[in-house]
């Protein structure tokens, strides 16, 4: 393929050299050949001019031959001859000399002078001399001979009357010009312009050979001539170009410039062809790059974790990756004709325009949202948007991320810190508890033991108040046996804890109230009771009694001394649950100075006369917390007291375990 | 039975009636030339140191053995006021914590107040009276 992409050019180059220089070198030859049919008729006319010009000059000697011919024909020989030689020779400049021949001596030459030797000369004798005379004989016209060396020195052209004198040849009138002025006259030596080389020859009539009158011999084979014979004569003018140099130089010129033409043209060729080889070439690598340019992008976008979109302005689809059809449940086409915001359900279609519009106004956002898939399933997702351009038009590009799992785990986390948080002040409030079950071991188990311990060493000492102090050993012991029963009794009630059950609040208050019921006698306490917003809840029982029980007791022992006892009990409903509420008139509490102590464990506020441990408040308070309520107090001296107990109803604990 | 230093005033704080008895029988059993006072209830003790180091410098005690878990004034609520009286107070009478149990937090609480110098567990004996009375002395 690619070997053929680059033959091509080379082979069109190639071609096109070949056809240009076949062309070229044609019109060289046709050139040349034009040149030379130009040149040859030149010298044809060249060679007709020149023959006229010799006819012209030979016809004077033509004349003057006759002239003398007809007076000896009519007159005999003149004795004048010289003044006719004169006269004759002044109208015929050319000639050098006239002579008159009977048969063929030279009788008379005029002028005589220098031509001495040829007189008495019997032409016809000399066999070298004598075939112009002969034709002019046979031919019975005048004829001229030569070039001839003359007898009389010099060469010479004779031109020759035969003169028939009663149908009898009698001699010749003849005409002697020098060749020397022949040429001049004619003008055939050397052209003025150059352009033209002569040459003149004479053909002897025995053997045919040629001879070369004028300097420079033969005309050369390779050039072209004319050839003309001259009339009467034996002569061949030859013309041949002084310029058949120039028509090869041209020639050859033209065609080298031909060539130079054609191998330009074929380069030219070559390169105009392999310009689209080279396009076509960059084309297929530039497509073959773009191609692998979007594999990879296919390959990235599906490889994506997630889903990935592409869309432009008006919401069409034009990019999107195998997971979001996958997971969407959409094929190519559907999200083809789809907008955006079809991948939604109606509720979150507005939260999402909004998005998509910050995208396109903002650069960017990204949101929270459920995909609404084609079989009407809601996938928790984390969609985000960039504006991005390409082709400058304006498009968002996004991806998607499942987040189900980490919605969930959140959730979870969520769940997880609430229970843990749950466990934890369970864990405080069971430490709280511990502590004070430790304090109630150390310190009140431990009070009658230090009793008993200092009076039995008193009693070592000194034994005599021995009954004194056995009576004060048994108190303490009994104390001790107390405090031991209500140890096992917290121990015991922390061991039900987990039981919880509905319980109506009247049932529970009416057995607080048959357990007090001497103290009530006695205080002769007036209660109100209203269970009207909520007569039961779900909670552990002996709590619930143990609430009333220390409040009721504690409403009883710090009443007013002189006031009749009202004592309120209702319950109402708050967010989470129900509160009780113990309204007294007593005493009172001063919360400004004991308000954090008010539920610590053995602390006690009312008169030291009252009896009591001090546990009562603080037992209610931690059971009040176990069941993940609140306590609270309102307060002031000799105003009474409100305590608060919120239970909440949705608390974790009675489902959760 | 060894001399008491001086003529040494002790005071015992405590709400238990018994305690203060036990306590007071051993120290006299041990120290009997040793003054003894005892208060049932904190804020009386408090009020008549008060008086003491406003009227009669030299009645003041030595030592006060306090006990921490009373109604209305405990004994962090009698040191608290007992810091505030008159540096001279302090200079002369040093405080012993004396509880039925022995509890860290308190003794941590207790080593705050500059008077307290020791915190014993109840009930006094012989042994850790003998050393404190000397300690005292010294």
């Amino acid at each position: 393929m690619r070997l053929r992409n680059l033959k091509k050019p080379v082979i069109v180059g190639l071609g096109m050299f070949l056809v240009l220089a076949a062309l070229t070198q044609l019109l060289a030859y046709f050139w040349y050949r034009s040149a030379r049919e130009t040149e040859i008729r030149r010298l044809t006319n060249q060679a007709n001019a020149k023959k006229e010009r010799v006819i012209i000059t030979l016809s004077n000697s033509l004349s003057s031959t006759r002239t003398l011919a007809f007076i000896v024909e009519e007159y005999g020989v003149p004795g004048n001859f010289d003044s006719i030689g004169q006269k004759l020779l002044k109208t015929n400049p050319l000639a050098d000399a006239i002579e008159l021949l009977h048969g063929g001596v030279i009788t008379h030459v005029y002028p005589l002078r220098g031509n001495e030797a040829a007189m008495g000369y019997n032409i016809l004798d000399d066999t070298v001399r004598h075939s112009g005379a002969l034709i002019a004989i046979r031919r019975k016209d005048f004829y001229f001979a030569g070039p001839v060396n003359l007898v009389q020195g010099g060469v010479a052209v004779i031109g020759r009357q035969p003169i028939f004198v009663d149908g009898k040849f009698w001699g010749f009138a003849a005409v002697l010009i020098k060749l020397s002025s022949l040429i001049k006259a004619t003008g055939i030596d050397i052209d003025s312009n150059h352009d033209f080389r002569y040459q003149l020859s004479r053909v002897h009539q025995e053997d045919g050979r040629e001879e070369f009158f004028l300097p420079g011999g033969n005309i050369p084979n390779e050039h072209d001539f004319v050839t003309i014979e001259v009339p009467n004569t034996e002569w061949k003018l030859y013309v041949t170009s002084l310029k058949q140099n120039e028509i090869y130089t041209h020639v050859w010129g033209l065609s080298a410039l031909g060539l130079l033409f054609s191998i330009v043209g074929g380069i030219f060729s070559w390169y105009i062809t392999v310009q689209p080889e080279k396009l076509k070439r960059l084309v297929n690598h530039r497509t073959s790059q773009l191609m692998m340019e979007k594999e990879l992008s296919d390959s990235i976008i599906n490889s994506l974790p997630g889903i990935f979109y592409l869309y432009d302005k008006d919401r069409r689809f034009f990019r999107w990756n195998r997971n979001f059809q996958i997971i969407s449940g959409y094929s190519a086409e559907e999200v083809k004709r789809m907008h955006p915001l079809d991948f939604f359900e109606k509720d979150e279609k507005e939260l999402l325009r909004e998005k998509i519009d910050t995208v396109f106004r903002e650069g960017r956002a990204d949101v929270e949202a459920h995909l609404y898939t084609k079989s009407k399933k809601k996938i928790t997702y984390y969609f985000t948007g960039n504006v991005a351009y390409f082709d400058g038009k304006t498009y968002l590009i996004g991806m998607g991320i499942d987040i189900t799992q980490r919605v969930q785990a959140e959730k979870d986390i969520q769940e997880l810190n609430a229970q843990l948080q749950a466990t934890v002040e369970r864990l405080q409030a069971r430490n709280n508890d511990l502590q004070q079950f430790s304090y109630v071991v150390s310190h009140n188990l431990r009070s009658p033991i230090a009793r008993i311990l200092g009076l039995s060493s008193i009693f070592h000492q000194d034994a005599s108040d021995h009954s004194m102090i056995v009576e004060k050993i048994t108190e303490a012991t009994a104390q001790l046996d107390e405090i031991v029963k209500d140890i096992s009794s917290i121990i015991s009630a922390r061991n039900i804890e987990e039981k919880y059950e509905y319980i109506l609040f009247n049932d529970e208050l009416k057995s607080v109230l048959k357990l007090l019921n001497d103290e009530i006698q006695k205080s002769r306490a007036d209660i109100a009771v209203d269970f009207s917003k909520a007569e039961g809840v779900v909670t552990v029982k002996s709590y619930l009694n143990s609430i009333f029980y220390n409040l009721l007791s504690n409403a009883i022992k710090y009443r007013m001394p002189d006031v009749p006892l009202k004592i309120y009990i209702a319950t109402n409903l708050y967010e989470q649950g129900i509160c009780l509420t113990v309204r007294d008139n007593g005493i009172g509490i001063d919360l400004a100075r004991n308000g954090e102590k008010i539920f610590v464990l053995y602390k006690r506020f009312g008169p030291a006369s009252v009896p009591g441990k001090g546990i009562g408040l603080c037992l209610i308070k931690n059971q009040v917390e176990s069941l993940n309520g609140k306590i609270d107090v309102i307060s002031n001296p000799n105003e009474g007291s409100t305590f608060n107990i919120y239970l909440p109803t949705s608390h974790g604990r009675s489902t959760a375990e | 039975m060894e001399e008491a230093p001086r003529s040494s005033h002790v005071m015992l704080i405590d709400d238990d009636h018994v305690t203060n008895i036990v306590n007071r029988k051993i120290i006299h059993f041990n120290y009997p030339s040793v003054r003894i006072s005892t208060y049932i209830d904190a804020a009386i003790a408090l009020k008549q140191l008060r008086q003491w180091a406003e009227t009669d410098i030299a009645q003041l005690p030595d030592l006060i053995f306090l006990d921490i878990n009373m109604p209305d004034m405990d004994g962090w609520d009698f040191l608290d006021e007992f810091i505030k009286l008159p540096p001279l107070v302090q200079q002369r009478t040093k405080v012993i914590m004396l509880t039925s149990s022995v509890d860290i937090n308190d003794i941590t609480k207790a080593r705050t107040y500059k008077p307290v110098i020791d915190f014993l567990s109840k009930p006094l004996d012989k042994g850790n009276l003998k050393t404190l009375i000397k300690h005292e002395a010294a």
